[in-house]
């Protein structure tokens, strides 16, 4: 156990970052002073060389120029003038006829545009470096020019030595460098971890603070914001629900119990049926009524999106029409679908047939119950969307109260007069919401109507 | 004709509740409480039909169901779940299973289905043209109904409505099952609106005088009979 924590802190992204800035800066440091040591050792052996060979160049030619006796003299005179010279003019059989070099040097070739050796002059306690140049002349005798390169030497050494200082002296600055930047992410990433712990121990108001800047981590904490306002609203509703649940579950399953305890005293065989077949028509709609909360958040929470399909709409206000038709007639109401599909209403649209179905159903009832005179179900397009409406010459609901008809369990009579779990508008606004539209009341000619705006494309 | 049913269920009461109703209908039933039994005596039954639930230990209903239907057995499967929303409706028949009920449900809403599953099967795939109950008759390809010597005239819904109830002669047929069968809809249209498509089509086949054929269950649905 102690061992494992004892190496943890190896696998801590701190120092995995801080390692790699380490090894990239060592890395790039060696590269540099390869490369500047290898230019610069090029540039000053071109120079020496350069040098070197003018050198012989210039002896050559005063030989061919003025003869054997001139070339000597000048040897002689490079032997003897110039301190860092070295020279030697040898006949073919090797022998020394000028110069300050006791024998040809057995590494140097004949023929040699550029070498460097280490050499011992005439009177020289010590050898000295030398950058060399030879050549070979047709009649056999070789010259030998050589210059020292002590100086290029120790240019040499000393850019290497200011280099490789400043790469042990840029080492600790990208340490605090390093150190810096983890610094800086770890500041970013604290607001985060303190937000989410906050709100985990129930401060749920609580939100990452943004800077504005639009970098990743103004984008994370715009994210998690909005994450965050959206279990904010969900816990709301929630909070609704449960408090609408408490009054609107307890009463039915209040008059369930008293059913079943007035069931329980009575012996008449009749009066017992009778109680049985309230206690039944009263679970069934306990039942509906969850059915239908539950089918609410399901869609809410967007599940049943893949069963969406292509369906012709107005065949199904059609079907719809036909299905409720005798139940309408048989209250002396009327129900009609309006128009043909116009060009402009798509044949199919991609919706949720089953779920329409019941909601348009809804909606039907709704206006059954609290609605008057002739029922039409129409389909328009507007805009992109396609609204599906069902309009009545009933009173409709008033304005102010519209937010309220479509909240779960929202019921206008405060009485609760007519029987109903005040669900039927919030699935409405909810199949309307699950295929990217909303619910809305139109008032036009004393019609009241309640529309679906959907998108088109599902 | 009893048949011989496999019962897929874990929860006891339910089981047993549902145990009992089929023998009363003179039925013999099998049962398993978890997948892995169920699947195992599915296989090799030879079972009329099956009721399966959908959440069961070990293996749920749907990977009883998925198996069932790979191994290339038929035999007609009844879905009982408690997830009871449109969506699981719809998972739970594209799945591959014949019917689909939700629980909590009403033993004669799950006989109906169930008798009625395995009728369909024993129906094989002879085609009728002409059904009959009684003195009722439809002619499918004149798309005509005749009650001994009277024609009635119907509406093509109506139609529908009355083939749906000839082929199921004699069977509880429940308002869902019509909703279904009739409309293809799924959906719990809350009111009465089936009761009132029967009543309209019962005026019209039974007329005032005649004896009655079409006849309400109680607390189940309908039933077309002599």
């Amino acid at each position: 156990m102690r061992q494992v924590f004892r190496w943890r802190w190896l696998r801590s992204s701190h120092i995995r970052f801080l390692g790699l800035i380490l090894l990239l800066e060592l890395l790039f440091g060696a590269a540099l002073l390869l490369s500047v040591t290898q230019l610069v050792r090029a540039n000053l052996d071109a120079a020496d060389a350069a040098i070197a060979t003018e050198a012989r160049d210039t002896l050559l030619a005063i030989g061919r120029d003025q003869g054997d006796r001139s070339l000597i003299s000048a040897i002689n005179d490079r032997a003897n003038e110039e301190e860092d010279g070295l020279i030697l003019f040898v006949d073919k059989t090797g022998r020394r006829i000028a110069g300050n070099l006791a024998a040809w040097p057995p590494t140097i070739a004949a023929s040699t545009n550029w070498a460097k050796a280490s050499l011992y002059r005439i009177g020289d306690t010590q050898p000295g470096p030398f950058g060399i140049s030879a050549a070979h002349l047709p009649d056999g005798r070789r010259l030998l020019v050589g210059e020292r390169t002590d100086n290029s030497d120790q240019m040499r050494r000393t850019v290497e030595s200011a280099l490789l200082t400043g790469l042990l002296m840029a080492l600790p600055l990208a340490v605090v460098g390093a150190w810096l930047v983890v610094h800086i992410i770890d500041r970013r990433i604290a607001h985060i971890a303190a937000t989410a712990a906050g709100v985990s121990a129930g401060d749920i108001d609580r939100r990452v603070p943004l800077d504005g800047s639009g970098d990743s981590f103004d984008t994370l904490g715009r994210a998690i914001n909005a994450m965050l306002d959206r279990i904010g609203g969900l816990l709301a509703e929630l909070r609704v629900v449960t408090d609408s649940i408490a009054h609107d579950l307890r009463s039915p399953l209040t008059r369930l119990r008293a059913r079943i305890d007035r069931a329980m005293e009575t012996d008449e065989p009749m009066a017992l049926r009778g109680a049985i077949d309230g206690i039944s028509r009263e679970a069934d709609q306990l039942l509906a009524m969850l059915t239908t909360a539950l089918e609410i958040s399901r869609m809410e929470a967007g599940i049943g999106r893949d069963h969406i399909a292509p369906t012709d709409v107005h065949a199904m206000l059609v079907d719809i029409c036909e299905l409720y038709e005798p139940l309408v007639e048989e209250q002396g109401r009327m129900l009609s679908v309006s128009g043909e599909t116009a060009p402009p209403i798509p044949a199919s649209v991609p919706v949720h047939r089953e779920l329409l179905g019941q909601a348009l159903s809804n909606l039907i009832d709704n206006a059954l119950k609290y609605g008057a005179g002739a029922m039409q179900l129409y389909l328009l397009e507007e805009e992109g969307f396609l609204v599906i409406g069902l309009a009545d010459e009933g009173p409709g609901i008033a304005r102010e109260r519209e937010a309220e008809a479509l909240r779960r369990f929202g019921r206008l009579d405060a009485a609760r007069g007519i029987a109903g779990a005040g669900l039927g508008l919030s699935l409405v606004a909810a199949v309307a919401h699950m295929h990217g539209g909303s619910v809305r009341f139109s008032r036009r000619d004393k019609l009241f109507a309640v529309e679906m705006v959907i998108a088109q494309a599902g | 004709m009893g048949g011989r049913i496999l019962l897929v269920e874990d929860d006891r009461t339910t089981a047993e509740f549902i145990l009992k109703g089929l023998a009363e209908h003179g039925h013999v039933a099998d049962h398993s409480d978890n997948g892995r039994d169920g699947l195992f005596m599915a296989t090799d039954g030879g079972y009329d039909a099956i009721i399966l639930d959908r959440m069961l230990p070990g293996l749920d209903g749907l990977g009883v169901l998925g198996a069932l239907r790979a191994a290339g057995i038929e035999t007609p499967i009844l879905l009982l779940s408690a997830l009871g929303s449109v969506d699981d409706r719809v998972t739970g028949l594209t799945a591959g299973s014949d019917d689909y009920l939700v629980k909590p449900f009403a033993f004669a809403e799950l006989l109906a289905r169930l008798e009625l599953l395995m009728r369909r099967r024993g129906a094989g795939t002879a085609v009728e043209t002409v059904l009959h109950c009684g003195s009722l008759r439809m002619d499918l390809l004149k798309r005509e109904v005749r009650r001994g010597d009277r024609s009635i005239e119907l509406q093509p819904r109506e139609f529908r409505l009355l083939e749906y109830l000839l082929r199921h002669v004699g069977q509880v047929v429940t308002r869902t099952m019509l909703l279904e069968g009739v409309w293809d809809y799924h959906f719990d249209p809350g009111t009465n609106v089936i009761d009132v498509h029967i009543s309209r089509l019962r005026r019209k086949v039974d007329g005032e005088s005649d004896e009655a054929l079409i006849h309400t269950v109680r607390g189940a649905g309908y039933r077309l009979g002599e």
